[in-house]
C-alpha cells in the first residue's frame, strides 16, 4: 500500500508526457481528459499546489467518480516510462472515498458478514453446482474439503465461479480435466473465503488481510503444495497478499494444465480469437502457459489487442454503462460480431463480459475438456 | 463533473502546468463542425479568447492558454478521416487524429503506406497539434517536418469563416497558395497578407482553429534491404562530424537517432552514448563504413534488427524517464545545432550544461534526431534537433526557473543554435515568425491564444509548479 509520501512521490514523477491517455479503456469510452490517467494526476498535482481552489464538496465528488471509474487494467502503468503506478495511488484514493459508493459499501459489507461478494451463505459456495453435477461425478462430494481431508492439490473456486450459473460447465470441464490426468485434488467449499481482491481495489487491505488469514490456514491444513485457480483477481491475491508457505506453488489453471498435458487424444483444428485478462498477463505475467495449451489442443489464436473488456476495477458495479461502452468499442474494433468469430479467454469476469455482449465466448478448459474427450461431442 | 473538466483540461507536458481553474471559463471538445461553431460562438459572445488543445504533449505550453480566462477548443474528438486517396498520396483528416491512429487506418487499407511523420509522441500528439508546432520526428531527414507534409489546411476564425489554404497544383512552395473563403473581404486581405501555409506551421493555434488537414500519404519507399547499426563516439566533436558528414553526403537514412549524454546509469550502461542508432538502405553499407572509418574516435557496428529494436525502445522512452533520484524538467524545448557549429559539438554542450548547471539544473540526458531537417522562417536547416532535460533541483523556485531558460536563451544566441525560440514566447519577440504572427492578427483578429503574442516572464513563471 502507498503511503501520502509515496503518492506525492509518483505524482513529481509524471511529466504528463500523455502516453497513457489513448490506451486507456475509460479515455476511450468516454472522450474525457477527466477519466484518464493523466487528467486524474493532473488533478491530484494541481490540487496540491493550488488547494485554496479545491474546497468544494462537489469537486471532490466529482474527482472520486473518476477514481471509482477505473477497470484496474493496468495498461497505464504499463506504458508509463516514468514509473508512475497510477494504480497504487488510485487505490489509496478509493478508500478514502468508498463511503460514496453505496454498491461498493454493499459489496464490502457482503464479504464481511457472509465472505463472499454476493453476500450469499457462504456454506452454499459448493452446494450451488455439486447438485447440476454430482450425476456427471458421482464422488465430488469427496474433493468437498472438510477438517482433516488433505490433497496435494487445492482448487480455490472463487466468488464468481461458485456463485455464478454460467461458470458451472467450466467447473465441469475442470473436474473431467482433472480426472483424466489423474490428480487428486480438493476445494475448500465453505471454508473458502472470498480471497480479498475486492477489498485490495477499494485500498481495505486489513480487512482483506483477514480472509486471507483464513485461506492459509486452510490450505496448511490440506497439505496442498500446489494451489490453482481459474479467476486473474485470486491468483493475484494468492500470490501476492496471502503469505502462503513459499514452498507451495500458486498457479492459473492454464499454467497447471499446460504443466500436466503434454498432448490431447483429439485436435479441435478450430480458429478463436484469444482475449488476455489483464489482471493474468500484465499483472501475473501469465502470457504463454494459455497459447500454448491452446496450440496443443489445436486451436489457431487469434491475436487481439492486449487491450480491457471492462470486467475489471469493479467497473461493472461503480459504472456499469462505461464498462458496456468499453466492451461494445473492442466488439467493434476487433470485428466480432462482423467476422462472426468466437471468443476464448480464461478469466470468468472477462467470459462474462463478453458473453453478455452477445459474443460466443468460452473458457480455455471448456476446450480443453473437448480435447481430451473421447467421445464426439459439439 | 463540469468544473472537474474545465480543471483538468491543463494537463500537458510543458512545464507550463499550474494553471488557475477557474481561468478555464468553458471547455467544449466538438466532433463536427457545428460544435466546432457552436465553441466559438461561445466565446465571441462572451468576449473570450480561444485556446485550441489537442494531445497537450508540447512543450511550449501553447495549449494551457496560461491563466487567463478563455475558452478551450480539445480537438481530442474530432477524429475522423474524411478522405483517403491513394491514387493521388492524401488523405483529408481532422486534427484531433493521431499520426499512430491515422497510419492504422491508411496501413488497413494498404498495409505499405503511410504519413511519414513521427515525432516520440506520436501516439498522443495530433496532427492539428503537430502542424501548430511544425514538428518533425525521425522520419524528418526523408519526409522533411509537418509543412512538408501539408496540402491544405482548413481553418475557422472567431466570426466562424471558414478560410481555405491550398498549395497550388503542380507547386512544390507552401507560399504559393490558393486562399478561399466565404467572407470575400477576409479572402482578399489574406491574399493581400500573402498568408500560406507557412505561416500556419508553427503558429501555435494564434491563427485560428485548425479544422481540416490535407496531408501526404506516400507508399513506403522501396530501399531494398535495409542496414541497422549503432556509432558509438569517443568525443563529442567526433559526435558532431559523423551528423555532419552524413549530411554532406546526403545519406538516405530511413531512421536516425541519437543519444549525446545521459545520466542514467540504466541508460548510459545500455546505450553507451555518446552514440547514434541508425537504418539504412543495404546498398548504402559500404559508404556508411567509409564516411565512419573516415572519422576518428568512431566506432561502426552493424547490428540485427532485434538489437536495432531494443535502442529504439531506449531512446523513444527517454523523453519520459526520470533520473534515479529526484525528477527531470524539460527546461528548452528544442537546441538546434547545424553547420560549422557540429565541429564544435563538445564546446557547445560543455556552455550549455555550464548554463544551466550555474542556474542549479545539472544535466540529465540530452538525445535528438540526427540527422534531421528543419525551418527558419522559409528556410530549410540540416543539423540535429537536440532535447534536453535536467534533473529538477530539490528547492526549485520559478525564478530558477526563468533565470535557466533566460540564460540558456543567450547563450543559444551567442553560439547561433536556437531553433525554435518561438517556444519560449516571452523571448521571441524578434524573431521573424513572431512579427509574422502578429502582423497576420491585424487581419484575422487576436483571439486566439493572444498570450503568446505579448505574455511577460512574469506571467509564465506564475505557470511553473
Amino acid at each position: 500500500m502507498t503511503s501520502k509520501t509515496d503518492i506525492d512521490e509518483l505524482l513529481k514523477k509524471c511529466v504528463q508526457c500523455g502516453s497513457c491517455v489513448l490506451i486507456c479503456p475509460i479515455y476511450r469510452a468516454t472522450g474525457q481528459e477527466v477519466f484518464s490517467p493523466r487528467g486524474k494526476l493532473y488533478y491530484l498535482k494541481l490540487k496540491d499546489a493550488l488547494p485554496e481552489k479545491f474546497d468544494d464538496e462537489e469537486l471532490a465528488k466529482d474527482y472520486a467518480s473518476t477514481i471509482f471509474t477505473c477497470a484496474f487494467c493496468g495498461r497505464c502503468v504499463e506504458v508509463c516510462s516514468s514509473e508512475v503506478d497510477l494504480i497504487d495511488i488510485f487505490r489509496e484514493h478509493r478508500k478514502d472515498t468508498v463511503k460514496l459508493f453505496p454498491k461498493v459499501i454493499q459489496i464490502e459489507e457482503n464479504i464481511s458478514d457472509e465472505m463472499n461478494v454476493y453476500g450469499l451463505d457462504n456454506e452454499m459456495r459448493a452446494e450451488s453446482w455439486t447438485m447440476e453435477l454430482e450425476d456427471d461425478f458421482p464422488d465430488i462430494e469427496d474433493k468437498i474439503y472438510s477438517e482433516g481431508k488433505t490433497s496435494d492439490t487445492v482448487f480455490f473456486v472463487g466468488c464468481l465461479m461458485s456463485f455464478r450459473s454460467r461458470h458451472s460447465n467450466v467447473l465441469k470441464s475442470i473436474f473431467k480435466v482433472m480426472e483424466y490426468i489423474d490428480e487428486d485434488y480438493l476445494v475448500l467449499g465453505g471454508e473458502e473465503f472470498c480471497c480479498g481482491h475486492p477489498l485490495d481495489l477499494i485500498g481495505k487491505v486489513e480487512e482483506a488481510d483477514v480472509l486471507r488469514a483464513h485461506n492459509t490456514e486452510v490450505f496448511t491444513n490440506t497439505k496442498a503444495k500446489t494451489i490453482i485457480t481459474d479467476c486473474p483477481g485470486c491468483l493475484e491475491a494468492l500470490r501476492d497478499h496471502h503469505k502462503i508457505d513459499p514452498s507451495v506453488r500458486i498457479l492459473h489453471l492454464t499454467e497447471y494444465f499446460d504443466e500436466k498435458i503434454k498432448t490431447v487424444p483429439r485436435k479441435l483444428n478450430i480458429k478463436l480469437k484469444y482475449h488476455d485478462p489483464c489482471e493474468l498477463f500484465r499483472n501475473n505475467e501469465v502470457i504463454h502457459a494459455p497459447r500454448n495449451l491452446m496450440k496443443k489442443m489445436g486451436i489457431d489464436v487469434i491475436e487481439m489487442e492486449p487491450s480491457c473488456c471492462g470486467g475489471g476495477g469493479m467497473l461493472r458495479v461503480t459504472n456499469n454503462e462505461i464498462a458496456q461502452d468499453i466492451i461494445n468499442q473492442r466488439i467493434v474494433k476487433e470485428k466480432l460480431k462482423e467476422e462472426d468469430t468466437c471468443v476464448v479467454t480464461c478469466c470468468p469476469s472477462c467470459l462474462e463480459q463478453f458473453e453478455q455482449s452477445g459474443i460466443t465466448t468460452w473458457d480455455i478448459v471448456e476446450h480443453l475438456a473437448q480435447a481430451i474427450s473421447t467421445e464426439e461431442e459439439n | 463533473m463540469e468544473k472537474l473538466r474545465r480543471i483538468v483540461i491543463g494537463s500537458n507536458a510543458s512545464i507550463f502546468q499550474k494553471i488557475d481553474p477557474d481561468s478555464n471559463i468553458k471547455v467544449f471538445a466538438p466532433t463536427n463542425e457545428p460544435e466546432i461553431n457552436e465553441a466559438i460562438t461561445f466565446a465571441r459572445e462572451n468576449n473570450l479568447p480561444i485556446t485550441t488543445k489537442g494531445g497537450g504533449s508540447g512543450l511550449s505550453g501553447a495549449c494551457t492558454g496560461a491563466s487567463r480566462k478563455k475558452v478551450i477548443i480539445s480537438t481530442m474528438r474530432l477524429k475522423k478521416v474524411l478522405e483517403l486517396n491513394f491514387k493521388d498520396g492524401y488523405a483529408v483528416v481532422e486534427p484531433g487524429i493521431t499520426p499512430d491512429e491515422l497510419n492504422e487506418i491508411i496501413q488497413q487499407q494498404k498495409a505499405n503506406w503511410k504519413f511519414f511523420i513521427a515525432p516520440s509522441s506520436r501516439d498522443i500528439a495530433t496532427l492539428g497539434g503537430i502542424l501548430s508546432t511544425d514538428g518533425g520526428g525521425n522520419d524528418a531527414w526523408l519526409a522533411g517536418t509537418m509543412i512538408d507534409n501539408v496540402l491544405a489546411v482548413e481553418l475557422i476564425d472567431y466570426n466562424n469563416n471558414k478560410i481555405i489554404v491550398e498549395q497550388l497544383e503542380g507547386e512544390n512552395d507552401k507560399l504559393k497558395v490558393k486562399i478561399t473563403s466565404e467572407n470575400k473581404e477576409l479572402e482578399k486581405k489574406l491574399q493581400e497578407a500573402n498568408f500560406s501555409l507557412m505561416d500556419i506551421a508553427g503558429s501555435h493555434g494564434v491563427l485560428g482553429f485548425i479544422s481540416k488537414i490535407k496531408v501526404v500519404i506516400k507508399e513506403l519507399p522501396d530501399t531494398g534491404e535495409l542496414s541497422y547499426a549503432f556509432v558509438h563516439c569517443d568525443n563529442l566533436n567526433a559526435f558532431g562530424k559523423v551528423i555532419y558528414d552524413l549530411i554532406e553526403n546526403n545519406i538516405p537514412l530511413t531512421y536516425g537517432e541519437s543519444i549525446v549524454q545521459a545520466e542514467h546509469p540504466d541508460i548510459a550502461d545500455k546505450t553507451n552514448p555518446p552514440m547514434f542508432i541508425f537504418e539504412y538502405p543495404r546498398d548504402y553499407n559500404d559508404k556508411m563504413v567509409e564516411i565512419i572509418k573516415n572519422i576518428p574516435f568512431t566506432t561502426f557496428s552493424e547490428v540485427d534488427l532485434e538489437e536495432f529494436e531494443k535502442k529504439k525502445d531506449i531512446r523513444i522512452n527517454l523523453a519520459k524517464r526520470n533520473p534515479p533520484e529526484g525528477y527531470q524538467i524539460a527546461l528548452f524545448e528544442g537546441f538546434g545545432i547545424y553547420g560549422e557549429n557540429l565541429l564544435r559539438y563538445e564546446e557547445i554542450i560543455k556552455e550549455i550544461n555550464e548554463t544551466s548547471g550555474k542556474n542549479s539544473f545539472l544535466p540529465f540526458i540530452k538525445y535528438g534526431h540526427a540527422p534531421s531537417l528543419w525551418h527558419v522562417g522559409n528556410d530549410k536547416i540540416k543539423g540535429i534537433i537536440m532535447h534536453s532535460r535536467e534533473i529538477r533541483p530539490i528547492n526549485l523556485t520559478r525564478d530558477l526557473v526563468f533565470n535557466g531558460i533566460v540564460d540558456l536563451v543567450e547563450t543559444c544566441e551567442k553560439l547561433g543554435i536556437t531553433p525554435k525560440p518561438e517556444h519560449k514566447w516571452p523571448f521571441s519577440k524578434t524573431t521573424v515568425k513572431h512579427k509574422r504572427l502578429a502582423e497576420l492578427t491585424k487581419v484575422l483578429g487576436n483571439n486566439f491564444n493572444p498570450f503568446l503574442l505579448d505574455c511577460t516572464l512574469e506571467e509564465l513563471s506564475e505557470l511553473v509548479f
